[in-house]
C-alpha cells in the first residue's frame, strides 16, 4: 500500500513537485555555469542567494505538505477511520520525499559533478553521502514538522514561533552571558574538535526526529510531540556552548586506542653544525 | 457490538463526557441522542480511537476502542459532519485510492450508491456542497459491506431533499448492519432508530429500546370539573407540568394504562376527562432537554 498513497499524494501534489523540481534544475543550471574557482566572481550575484533559498523554501513546503495530505493533529481526518497500517502511511511519505524531494537534488549533485569532469561511479558516491548527509540533518527533521502540524497555516505560524523564540532565546542569553564570560560559545568552532559538537547535534536530531515520529504515527500525542521536537531543537543548539576540554575529553574517549598513542620519534640530525643553531 | 463503560474525557477544565456507560446491541439501529454540546460526538470520536479517553473503557467489535486498528477498520464505516477528505481529488479518484484498502469491497454496490445519490465520479471533492459532501462520505463507508457504521450528525446542515435520500438509505441499512448514528435532529431518527440513548451534559439520562420509550412517555390532559391547580408537590416523572383553566397538562414518563386513574386520583379528585397522546421521539428530546437545563439552572442557583 506504500506505493499507492506515495500515488495518492502525486495526484495531490504534482503541481507543487513539478514547480520545486523547476527551482532545482534553474539552480542547477546556474552553478554550473559558476567557475567554481576562488579568484573568480559569481555572475548571478544575489539572484543565486535568491534561488538557494527559494529552492530550500520549496523543497520544505513540499515535505510538509506531504506529511499534512494525511495529517496526525487533529480529529476530522478521513484516514483515521480507514484501514490503513500507520507504518505503511509512514512510509509511504518517506519514499516520497526521498523521490520527489531528494531525487531532483541528487540528480543535480550527480549532473553537476559529471559535467565538471568527475567520475560517474565517484559522482554517484559523492551525491549518494550527500543526499543521505542531507536527509538526516533536514528532511527528516522536516518531516517530522510537518507530522505535528495539521494544515499550512499551522506550519507557518509553528515556524514563525520557533524562530522568534530561538531569537529570543539567543539575544537572552548574550545579554546574560555579556560581561561575566559565564560561557564561551562556539568555543570548539574551527577546530579539530568542532566534530564532536556536530555528532551531539545530530544524533540529538535524529533521537527527537525518531521519537516524534513514532509517537504520531503510532500513538497521535501531538502535544508531547510538539514538546520533543522543541526541546530537540533547542538541545541541539546546546553543543555550541560545549567547552574545549569537555569536548577534547569525549575525544579521547570515542577514540579507539585511547592508550596506545602512536610513538613519535626525536633524533638530532648530525648534519646541522653547531654554528647553524640559532642563537638568542 | 459496543459497550462502552464509565466513560471519561475532558479538555481543559471542562469535563465533555462524565462517566458515560452505553451498550450497542448487534443489529440495532442505535441512536445517541442529546443537544448541542452534550458530548455525543466527543463519545464516537473515543469509540473510534480518534480519541482518548480520561477515563473508563470501551469495546467495539470486542476490541478496546483504544486498540482499534487497520483491522477492525475493514469492518467499521465511518461518517461524520466534519469528515476532511481530500479535496483536491474528484469522487471517482477518491472511491479509486480507497478501494484496495478493503478486502470487501464491493464494486457494484459502489456504482449503484454513486447512481442513487447521483454523484459525478468526475466532480472535486473541494467544489461540492456540504450535503453532496456528506454523500460521498455515506458512498465510500459502504462498499466494503461494514458490520458497524457509525455515523455522528449526518443530517446537520442538509437541505430537506437530501435528508429525505439519506434519510431512505439510513432506512434500507437497517438491520442489514449495526448502526450508531448521532444526532440532535430527531424527527428523521425516530423512523428508524431501534434503540435510543439520550446523553446530556456528558451522562447518561437512559438507554432503553424505541417501543419501551415510545410506551412509557405520554402527554396526560386532564380536564377537571373546577378552575384546574397545580399541586406543589408532584412525582418527579410527571413533566413540563401546565394548568390552564380547567386543564392541566403534564409529560408523564412513566406512563401505564393500568395505574393512571391511581396515580392521578391523589392530586386531583373530581376529574372530568383523561386524554393521553403518544409522543414523537422529537417531543421527549425536547420535554427531557428543557427539564434538564431547568435541573442545572436550579444546581447552579444552589451552588452559587
Amino acid at each position: 500500500m506504500i506505493l499507492h498513497i506515495m500515488w495518492k499524494d502525486l495526484r495531490l501534489l504534482w503541481r507543487v513537485v513539478v514547480l520545486v523540481g523547476s527551482v532545482q534544475a534553474a539552480l542547477t543550471l546556474m552553478l554550473f555555469h559558476i567557475d567554481h574557482s576562488a579568484t573568480s566572481k559569481n555572475p548571478y550575484g544575489l539572484l543565486l542567494q535568491l534561488i538557494l533559498f527559494v529552492a530550500f523554501l520549496g523543497r520544505a513546503v513540499l515535505i510538509v505538505l506531504c506529511v499534512q495530505q494525511d495529517a496526525i493533529p487533529g480529529a476530522n481526518q478521513d484516514w483515521l477511520t480507514r484501514p490503513i497500517s500507520r507504518t505503511d502511511l509512514l512510509l509511504a511519505k518517506i519514499s516520497f520525499v526521498m523521490l520527489f524531494v531528494q531525487g531532483p537534488v541528487f540528480l543535480s549533485d550527480c549532473l553537476q559533478a559529471v559535467a565538471n569532469g568527475a567520475p560517474i561511479s565517484l559522482s554517484l558516491a559523492a551525491s549518494f553521502a550527500r543526499t543521505i548527509f542531507i536527509t538526516l540533518i533536514v528532511t527528516l527533521p522536516f518531516i517530522a514538522f510537518g507530522a505535528i502540524t495539521e494544515n499550512l497555516t499551522q506550519a507557518i505560524a509553528g515556524a514563525v514561533i520557533f524562530f522568534l523564540a530561538l531569537a529570543g532565546g539567543q539575544m537572552l542569553f548574550v545579554g546574560l552571558n555579556e560581561g561575566r564570560r559565564i560561557l564561551e560559545v562556539s568555543p570548539t568552532t574551527l577546530t579539530g574538535l568542532d566534530w564532536i559538537t556536530d555528532a551531539i547535534r545530530l544524533i540529538t536530531a535524529l533521537a527527537a526526529v525518531a521519537v516524534v515520529l513514532a509517537v504520531q504515527y503510532f500513538r497521535r500525542k501531538t502535544q508531547f510531540s510538539r514538546i520533543v521536537l522543541a526541546f530537540g531543537a533547542v538541545l541541539c543548539f546546546a553543543p555550541r556552548l560545549l567547552p574545549w576540554n569537555a569536548a577534547y575529553a569525549l575525544q579521547q574517549h570515542v577514540t579507539p586506542s585511547r592508550t596506545g598513542g602512536s610513538a613519535v620519534a626525536y633524533a638530532s640530525t648530525r648534519h646541522v653544525s653547531q654554528d647553524k643553531v640559532p642563537r638568542e | 457490538m459496543i459497550v462502552a463503560d464509565e466513560l471519561r474525557k475532558g479538555f481543559g477544565r471542562h469535563e465533555v463526557i462524565d462517566g458515560l456507560s452505553f451498550r450497542v446491541p448487534e443489529g440495532s439501529a442505535f441512536a445517541l441522542i442529546g443537544a448541542n454540546g452534550a458530548g455525543k460526538t466527543t463519545t464516537l470520536k473515543i469509540l473510534m480511537n480518534i480519541l482518548q479517553p480520561s477515563g473508563g473503557h470501551a469495546t467495539v467489535l470486542g476490541t478496546d476502542s483504544k486498540r482499534l486498528s487497520a483491522k477492525e477498520f475493514h469492518r467499521i464505516g465511518y461518517v461524520s459532519e466534519n469528515q476532511q477528505m481530500p479535496l483536491a481529488l474528484t469522487i471517482g479518484e477518491y472511491l479509486d485510492y480507497l478501494r484496495p484498502f478493503y478486502q470487501r469491497w464491493d464494486r457494484s454496490l459502489e456504482l449503484s450508491l454513486l447512481r442513487e445519490f447521483g454523484l459525478p465520479t468526475n466532480r472535486r471533492i473541494g467544489a461540492l456542497s456540504h450535503g453532496m459532501r456528506m454523500k460521498v462520505a455515506l458512498a465510500a463507508a459502504l462498499p466494503f459491506h461494514p458490520d458497524l457504521l457509525v455515523l455522528d450528525e449526518p443530517f446537520n446542515g442538509l437541505d430537506a431533499l437530501v435528508r429525505d435520500e439519506l434519510m431512505e438509505s439510513m432506512m434500507d441499512l437497517a438491520g442489514q448492519m449495526t448502526i450508531l448514528i448521532s444526532s440532535h435532529d430527531l424527527s428523521e431518527i425516530d423512523s428508524f432508530a431501534s434503540d435510543v440513548a439520550f446523553v446530556d451534559h456528558g451522562r447518561l439520562l437512559f438507554q432503553e429500546s424505541m417501543d419501551t420509550l415510545m410506551r412509557r412517555f405520554r402527554e396526560i390532559q386532564i380536564t377537571l370539573e373546577g378552575e384546574a391547580v397545580v399541586p406543589k408537590i408532584v412525582p418527579s416523572e410527571w413533566m413540563n407540568l401546565k394548568a390552564m383553566g380547567s386543564v392541566v397538562s403534564f409529560v408523564d414518563t412513566r406512563f401505564a394504562e393500568s395505574t393512571m386513574s391511581g396515580r392521578l386520583s391523589p392530586y386531583w379528585s373530581q376529574i372530568e376527562r383523561v386524554e393521553t397522546k403518544p409522543l414523537t421521539l422529537r417531543a421527549i428530546f425536547t420535554t427531557l432537554a428543557r427539564a434538564s437545563r431547568a435541573q442545572h439552572r436550579l444546581n447552579s442557583e444552589v451552588s452559587r
